[in-house]
């Protein structure tokens, strides 16, 4: 590639943002974004487009339904980004080469378009990294597998069929098709080695943009390959265990990588392990969907659909924005003269989406995490115990998964120390007025409403759930995450609400209290005249202190003072009493002393009885 | 109107739980060195205690800058003001009755000593920083603990919702053994949650602790340990709870059984208290990796309690 050249041609070239060549995958990629976001929410019909002649010769043909709009309007989203930020991250053109290939995949409308598109991909990351593994061969292998077995299931043995999709619609799968499904996209999503794949892109690209972006666009590929298998093309097939073992394989990576987060020391590679964990728990959602479908409960499966699309669009746009603002980070340390780029205002939009992404309360992660655990604990239908303790082990390591996320990401946020971290914290005033970042500013800000108004994202999944699944009752409530048969139901934003109207109550009753409050001022100096006191204690005290909490809480809660009279009187005859008995507390208390072990035992002894009394 | 009054009754039971927080606290330490045989300030000081002690030092450190930071601390304390609102005290059917979600409470809770550890980044003191860090640990370990909680909750009563599970109780003339089994262990194994809370407070003698905030930190430590309480009290008698519904027939019913069921539920509060520092005293578990375990396996043991009864029935 002509890096040289490119950066030379760059400085002397100023073309405007339609005319110029250079703008042509950042507007391709808008124009895709715009039409799929038409494609899915007019709930537009499924198209397929064999080509006249090439679809004869090399079986190219497109195919077109919900379920790909709706990745393909996550990854052009994805490339839009990195595109526009491409002049800022210091990336070549090469990096589109990938982007087009997946491109094509998520549009492909055969098996063997679809399984050879896969193998470039992988061929192409394997030969991006250095060190050589095993690993991306076993992914080949099980490709190669499914393309043998496939036309067998079909009937066509020994004869070369394309399988179009509408095909594959009507067989029922072999379990041993779905494995090797599960197998392939779990290395493409790298499951599989779970450390070796994840070290290759992140310790070989030392956190090059191009790497991180082929991370986003591997694991979307993997994810579109068992969406379209386990959800769409498996509906028929009667292999329930196999769901189970995408939860489980979801379940064991996700706590892996959490771990593996933990462990690691590089920024670079503890975001690729924080993404692979955000990617395992969707994983698990998936087998989830895939068991519901076995069972066939109409509402459950659609509150599972809209769980499963809501994670994985905030997973994806959101980890973009975490790439992006790592590469970022990059780029200015290693050229740290670039005024352009604050590294507090980087650091600070890292831990708001950090807040987005680790299990807190109102927003995405946490509500991705909560239709997890309900979907898991409806699951366990009839009591079967087998079931029902596997679904407890499952729902523990749901636990260990929260866990580390929220520890790996408060360490990926210290990642550059607690001395920097304070001096962002202290500059956060800085980020919400200057105008530097806006984009970013601006997404981030985006995504926060769609976590918190989840119906944004319904809009682009209702007709995966309509087009693809085919069900007919989709939930059509905009702001929650409902079921309403069981009474169950998730309000974001109206806990959100709650929230800062408690936090702004109390903090405008601190203010005014603060500026009611006896002021304390230790330092004054005696060179300052004492003239502008009151601007000083202005300035001094202008954080909400301990002080003028405790002057607050006082005034409040004077009533309490009445009490003292009413206290007054009772602790003048608690005295008196007490004058009385202390006479034979020196009895007691040696008879105590003496006996202590026996008392304990008997205290003890008396609880057990008295539970066991409650208890019958 | 029902609207209104069962509004005014959350406002009264967030009033009794945001005012009794530090005297639960004091109570219980009161209890604790009672018991240990120290020297304690008498409990009904503690809100003084707590509030008025070491001002002179604390206000050199009004000298930090204004800053969007200084509301972290208000995070905390807004997180655990919204537990108290979601978990009932004496009566179920408030306002909120339509969130009190347990998975949302234990998510709330758990908010609480990252916002916390949090806080600890404004301030120069690394030793306040390491001992945040280890509280947020020693916190973040009982997940599972919570969540195998919320697993037997919804075996028992097919929801995760707290409300759901005092109403459930309520329908059985008895004690339904076989349901009520596995509720009493879950109990006692989440005060093994509350075991460090009353601890906060005696870390104040390090170096740079809290801060300016320090005064807020200990209060919402307070809240949130009365609301830790008031969840375990409710799992351990859920039947003393009284159910508000619409209605004159159960409105009559619902102010007869009010009394009884504040009365019911500061005995619970000062039972758990009693507990609690029988077991901090006697229990020998310095380190926090011990009473996880136990409490995982308390937790678990009542899974298989629940099925056991399941066999019997």
């Amino acid at each position: 590639m002509g890096l040289q050249g490119g950066i030379a041609a760059k400085r002397y070239y100023q073309g405007y943002v339609l005319t110029g060549l250079e703008n042509v995958p950042l507007i391709g990629s808008s124009l895709g974004c715009i039409l799929t976001f038409i494609y899915s929410i007019f709930y537009l019909s499924t198209t397929s487009l064999p080509l006249p002649i090439l679809n004869k010769i090399f079986g190219f043909s497109f195919y077109l339904d919900a379920l790909n709009s709706f990745c393909l309007f996550c990854l052009f989203l994805c490339g839009a980004l990195f595109v526009s930020f491409k002049r800022e991250l210091g990336a070549s053109h090469y990096f589109l080469l990938p982007y087009v290939n997946t491109l094509l995949l998520l549009l492909s409308g055969n098996l063997y378009f679809l399984v050879g598109l896969l193998s470039i991909l992988m061929m192409m990351t394997y030969g991006l990294s250095i060190g050589k593994t095993i690993i991306p061969f076993i992914g080949l292998a099980s490709l190669l597998i499914i393309v043998v077995l496939l036309p067998v299931q079909v009937g066509a043995q020994g004869n070369f069929v394309y399988l179009p999709f509408e095909i594959l619609r009507q067989i029922s799968f072999p379990p041993i098709i779905l494995f090797f499904v599960l197998l392939a996209s779990s290395v493409f999503m790298g499951f599989v080695p779970l450390s070796q794949w994840r070290m290759n892109i992140a310790r070989q690209g030392k956190g090059d943009v191009v790497y991180n972006f082929m991370h986003l666009l591997l694991s979307m590929a993997g994810m579109y390959l068992l969406l379209r298998f386990y959800v769409d093309l498996g509906q028929k097939s009667e292999a329930l265990w196999l769901s189970l073992l995408v939860t489980m394989m979801g379940v064991v990576a996700a706590c892996y990588a959490g771990w593996q987060s933990l462990v690691v020391k590089s920024f670079q590679e503890r975001i690729s392990c924080l993404y692979i964990l955000g990617n395992a728990v969707l994983v698990q959602t998936v087998g989830i969907v895939s068991s519901f479908m076995v069972s066939e409960q109409q509402q459950w499966i659609s509150f599972a659909n809209d769980v499963l699309y809501f994670g994985l669009f905030i997973q994806f746009i959101g980890f973009s924005f975490v790439f992006l603002l790592s590469g970022l980070l990059k780029a200015y340390q290693t050229t740290p003269s670039e005024k352009q780029i604050i590294p507090s205002s980087i650091l600070i939009s890292l831990l708001l989406l950090s807040f987005l992404l680790s299990g807190f309360p109102p927003f995405a992660g946490f509500a991705i995490l909560w239709g997890n655990l309900q979907l898991l604990l409806t699951m366990p239908a009839g009591h079967h115990l087998t079931n029902t303790l596997l679904t407890t082990v499952i729902l523990g390591l749901n636990a260990i998964i929260l866990i580390v996320s929220i520890l790996g990401w408060i360490r990926l946020i210290l990642t550059g120390g607690v001395q920097s971290l304070q001096k962002a914290l202290l500059e956060l005033s800085d980020y919400f007025s200057l105008k530097s970042f806006a984009e970013i500013k601006i997404g981030i800000a985006l995504l926060f409403i769609i976590a918190l108004i989840p119906g944004c994202v319904f809009v682009l999944a209702r007709s995966v759930a309509t087009n693809v699944m085919g069900i007919s009752e989709a939930s059509s409530n905009f702001f929650t995450f409902t079921i309403s048969s069981s009474h169950i139901s998730f309000t974001p934003w109206l806990i959100a609400g709650l929230f800062i109207g408690i936090v702004l109550i109390i903090g405008w009753v601190a203010r005014k209290e603060r500026q009611k409050a006896p002021t304390l001022l230790l330092r004054e100096s005696n060179s300052q005249p004492n003239t502008n006191r009151s601007i000083i204690v202005e300035e001094t005290s202008f954080s909400f202190g301990q002080a003028s909490f405790q002057a607050m809480l006082e005034r409040r809660f004077s009533f309490i003072r009445y009490f003292s009279v009413i206290n007054y009187t009772v602790c003048k005859n608690w005295i008196r009493l007490k004058k009385i008995s202390l006479r034979h507390t020196h009895h007691i208390n040696l008879f105590v002393w003496q006996y202590q072990n026996l008392f304990l035992l008997m205290i003890i002894a008396i609880i057990l009885v008295s539970i066991s009394m409650i208890a019958r | 109107m029902f609207w209104l009054l069962t509004f005014s009754v959350t406002l009264l039971h967030l009033m009794m739980v945001l005012l009794l927080a530090p005297w639960v606290m004091g109570f219980q330490k009161w209890l604790e060195a009672k018991i240990q045989g120290l020297p304690v300030v008498p409990f009904w000081f503690y809100w003084g205690e707590i509030y008025s002690v070491n001002i002179k030092r604390l206000s050199s450190f009004l000298t930090i800058t204004y800053s969007y930071t200084s509301l972290l601390p208000f995070i905390a304390l807004g997180a655990a003001i919204i537990a108290a609102l979601l978990v009932p005290s004496f009566t179920v059917g408030m306002v909120t009755a339509s969130f009190s979600d347990l998975l949302l409470i234990i998510a709330l809770l758990m908010m609480i000593p990252v916002s916390f550890f949090l806080v600890s980044l404004r301030y120069d003191s690394l030793k306040s920083l390491k001992l945040l860090q280890t509280m947020l640990v020693d916190n973040l370990l009982f997940l599972p603990v919570l969540f195998f909680v919320l697993t037997i909750i919804r075996f028992i009563t097919g929801s995760t919702f707290l409300d759901t599970v005092v109403i459930f109780f309520h329908q059985f003339g008895e004690f339904p053994l076989m349901a009520y089994c596995p509720l009493l262990v879950v109990a006692f194994s989440l005060l093994f949650v509350v075991w460090d809370m009353p601890n906060f407070s005696q870390r104040e003698g390090m170096d740079g602790f809290g801060g300016a905030d320090r005064g807020l930190l200990l209060y919402t430590n307070d809240v949130q340990f009365l609301v830790w309480l008031s969840l375990i009290a409710l799992f351990l008698w859920p039947q003393s709870l009284v159910i508000l519904q619409l209605g004159d027939h159960y409105f009559i019913n619902w102010l007869r059984a009010v009394p009884f069921g504040i009365l019911a539920w500061v005995t619970k509060i000062i039972a758990e208290c009693f507990i609690l520092a029988m077991m901090r005293s006697l229990l020998l578990f310095s380190s926090g990796i011990y009473r996880v375990g136990i409490a995982v396996v308390l937790s678990f043991l009542a899974i298989i309690l629940y099925f056991a009864g399941l066999s019997g029935e």
